[in-house]
């Protein structure tokens, strides 16, 4: 199986304009316990990368530097879990956009609490959601499919759901088309 | 001319998409304290994005910052200024799943809106 190891931070410089940092220590707060790499299984469904040469599923490796693991630990202080779960999943999101997917710039509207992530370049959607509770990934990914399914634009779009759960720390990575 | 004015709008437009999607993902890291500031610099942003849009004839794109900005605004409690959003998303021809769900916004808020505006004169008429 493929192994990608990134750092966190490259996120940051993938999209310079969005001040996505705090997102970067999220995930931090939520991998260092168990130390860098941080390893999560993940798994592709609908599409395809290149890079893997036809295979669905990779091991994605983070790692991070002591300046992002002394904001993580500002974040854990001043901030709610659940908000530091979904940031901490629209960190690697991010990451795997950056690195995966060309053209990948975004840009992000809210429905009342939901924020929906789009990408323009691609006429693609994006719905991101991140769990500690492997129970609830089902459930999640049911969701999150149908909100992208029913995005205002009408575009195809991508699901990607972060379980955070220490005895599995996984991704799947998903594209969904519209029904024509 | 026409192509040169088009760049330009895009150039515009892209600026104002990159500051209020900047606006929104810091509000949405934010902690309990900055909150309330960072969601009401995003409603004005993404206000201003809807208008531009919607000068620009893009009605679809411009009903969904409508209902950004008005989520951003009810993030902050003031559904009286979500509400009239709303009701400018409902304007254009959007996909039923949207309509559906602003129609649901509008129902929640309106009812809110309605005792805030009751709040705010009842408040008024003690301090005079």
């Amino acid at each position: 199986m493929r192994t990608f190891e990134w750092a966190i931070e490259d996120v940051i410089a993938a999209y310079p304009d969005l001040g996505v940092d705090d997102y970067a220590g999220m995930a931090v707060a939520l991998m260092k316990q168990a130390g860098q790499p941080c390893e999560f299984k993940v798994r592709i469904s609908g599409f395809d990368i290149g890079e893997l040469e036809g295979d669905s599923e990779f091991l994605l490796h983070v790692i991070w530097d002591s300046r992002t693991e002394v904001a993580a630990d500002r974040i854990e202080r001043t901030r709610q879990r659940p908000q530091i779960v979904e940031g901490g999943a629209i960190g690697l999101a991010l990451l795997l956009f950056a690195h995966l997917v060309q053209n990948s710039e975004l840009y992000v509207t809210v429905v009342k609490d939901r924020a929906d992530y789009w990408l323009p370049r691609l006429y693609r959607a994006l719905e991101i959601s991140g769990t500690e509770k492997r129970r609830e990934l089902p459930r999640r990914y049911r969701v999150k499919r149908r909100q992208v399914r029913e995005n205002s634009q009408g575009w195809d779009g991508y699901v990607v759901l972060c379980c955070f759960a220490e005895t599995e720390r996984a991704i799947q990575w998903s594209y969904h088309p519209q029904t024509r | 001319m026409a192509d040169a004015k088009n760049g330009s709008n895009r150039s515009v437009l892209d600026r104002l998409l990159t500051e209020s999607s900047r606006r929104i993902l810091r509000a949405k890291a934010a902690s309990d304290v900055e909150a309330e500031a960072e969601w009401l610099g995003a409603a004005i942003c993404e206000n201003e994005v809807a208008c531009f849009l919607e000068a620009e004839k893009l009605d679809i794109e411009a009903a969904i910052h409508y209902v950004s900005a008005a989520s951003c605004y009810a993030r902050v409690g003031l559904f009286t200024r979500a509400v009239p959003l709303l009701r400018a998303a409902l304007s254009f021809s959007i996909r039923d799943a949207s309509r559906r769900e602003a129609r649901k916004l509008l129902k929640e808020w309106l009812p809110k809106a309605k005792k805030q505006v009751r709040e705010t004169r009842k408040q008024a008429a003690t301090v005079s």
